[in-house]
Formats: C-alpha cells, structure tokens, sequence
C-alpha cells in the first residue's frame, strides 16, 4: 500500500497541522489587564491653563533614565482589557488611538494611530514591569509618549 | 573528430546497421579511398573472428528453469526490500511525526523564543512596520529601565497628545 494512502499517515499529517496551528500558551491564558498613558515632555514649566498633572514618579523616574526631558505630565490614563487572542483599541486623544491585540502569552501587536491613520505597528513581548513606550517629537522641542504595560488592578 | 565520425559511420556499415543510402554512399567511397578499404577490411575480420572465436558458456539448466531461477529472484527481490524497509519505515511512521511535535512544543513553550525584545541597545529590524511614507521608526531597549521604545519621526503629524 502507498504510504500516500495509509490512513495512519493522514492521521499523523492531520495531528501534526493541528499542533502548528494550536498555540497551548495562548489557550490556557485569559484576558490581560493593560495600562496606557499618554505623556507629554516638556523641559518647561507646567503649562497653564491646563489641568495638566505629572505622571507617577515610577513611570517619571524610568522615563528620565532614558530621555532628556525634565517635566513629564500624563494627559490620559486608560486601563484596558484585552481577551487571549483578542484585541481592543482606545483612544488616547482626539488625535492619538491604539490598538492593541493579544498574540500569545506576553505577546502583543501594538498599532498606534494618528489622525486614524496606523503610524507605526510593533510586536512586543510584556512582562510585568516591562513598559513599551511608543514616542515621538511634539512642537517646541516637546515630545509625546503612549506608555503602555501590563497592570493589576 | 571528423575521422573518428567516419570510423564510426563505417564500423556501422561493417554492422550492417547504415540506411541503404548511406551504405550505398559507404560503399562508393570505399572503392575509392585505399585508406578507407584497409580499415574496413580490419573491421570485418575481427567481427569475424570474434563470431567464429567467442567461448560459449552453456547453462547447466533448461532455458525454461534458468529463466524461471531469474523470474522467482525478481519476485523475491521487492519482498526482501520491503521487509527491510518495513522495519525503518515503521520507526520513521513515528519518529517524523514525534520530531515534529517536539520541535513545535520546544517553539511555541520556550518563554522567549523569536519574541522577546531582550536585546540591549537599537532593535534593528525588531518587527515595526510604518506604513506611512513620511513616517519612520527605530526602536531601541533600556534594559535598566525594562523599557522597549518606538521612536516614530513624523512629518506634519504634531499633537498627539494634546489633541490641539
């Protein structure tokens, strides 16, 4: 008998597909419990006529070891969900929104988008107390960040 | 090279293996190159005395048991193959499938394998994608500060985070 047409071959073919395409870390873990912030830096003074308050001295403090900027202020803070394998986008501001997907286990697909278009997308794996931050210049030598990890409630 | 075309042609001719044409030809160009006749003559008398010298080894059997010793090994032969290669197939009917089941455990179980940004320093070509044309990113890792960057250049994409 042809090895093409033993049925043990299929079945050894068929166990082999389903184990490429089967991800056990992804099906033993949940949804994930994100926090984004969106920052902006500045070396100036505090803004006025902005209710505009600094960022948590954690994130200041890691975000000061790597950038120059002294004044760091958090324009919005959103924690968010995501289930295994899926995905959830949020709006940072009127201009700025994320998506974020759920690949695997601590694996992320990371879309940010600006005026709705998709400005940059990134693969990133997040433990917990590992940030990714997604950042570029602002005007008058400012620059803005989304800092995005993994958080408990 | 074109000798050697020509002996050839006439040791075929000697063979009787040419078309009547070119036999005929053979044949006319013979009678004129005295060259040509002598090698000819060479080669007819070792075909014959090839034919008339060759050692006949008679088989001890019948023609019929002889070939039939012959047709039973062909027979014999695939069997004897298969029982060999049984043996092995069967081993590689499990140990393909196993390998390939273990290598896809050792994938997708290892913590970090293929996904982690553990690297120090600029991420070169660390799975960012700008679709935008006036836009460019490079990435970079802070390992004292656990911190992964996207560093996105925009043009003409300004206020992202105040919205103004």
């Amino acid at each position: 008998m042809s090895t093409l047409i033993r049925p043990t071959f299929w079945a050894w073919v068929l166990l082999g597909l389903g184990w490429a395409g089967f991800d056990p870390v992804q099906a033993q873990e949940g949804e994930v419990d994100l926090l984004a912030q969106l920052v902006w830096a500045t070396d100036g003074a505090k803004p006025t006529g902005k209710d505009l308050k600094e960022v948590d001295a954690a994130t200041r403090d890691k975000l000061r070891g790597v950038f120059r900027w002294k004044g760091y202020f958090e324009i919005a803070r959103k924690e968010f969900k995501v289930a295994a394998t899926g995905m959830a986008r949020v709006r940072m501001s009127s201009k700025c929104e994320i998506e974020v997907e759920q690949l695997g286990k601590e694996t992320f697909e990371v879309k940010l988008f600006g005026e709705g278009k998709m400005v940059v997308k990134k693969r990133q794996t997040l433990q917990s107390g590992e940030l990714l931050v997604l950042a570029g210049d602002d005007k008058n030598d400012t620059a803005w960040f989304v800092v995005i990890r993994l958080h408990k409630p | 090279m074109k000798e050697l075309d020509h002996a050839l042609k006439l040791q075929a001719y000697v063979d009787g293996e040419l078309p009547d044409r070119e036999a005929r030809a053979m044949a006319e160009s013979l009678k004129r190159d005295e060259r040509q006749q002598a090698l000819h003559d060479g080669l007819r008398s070792i075909k014959a005395l090839l034919r008339d010298n060759e050692l006949e080894l008679p088989v001890p059997e019948t023609r019929e048991f002889y070939w039939s010793q012959i047709q039973r090994g062909i027979a014999a032969e695939p069997v004897q193959r298969a029982s060999g290669a049984g043996l092995l197939s069967g081993w590689l009917r499990w140990l393909v499938p196993v390998g390939a089941t273990a290598l896809l455990c050792v994938y997708w179980l290892w913590p970090t394998a293929g996904r982690s940004g553990s690297a120090s320093g600029l991420l070169v070509g660390h799975e960012i994608e700008t679709p935008l044309a006036e836009t460019t990113s490079f990435a970079f890792r802070s390992e004292s500060a656990a911190m992964t960057v996207v560093w996105v250049e925009t043009r003409g994409l300004h206020n992202l985070a105040s919205g103004e």
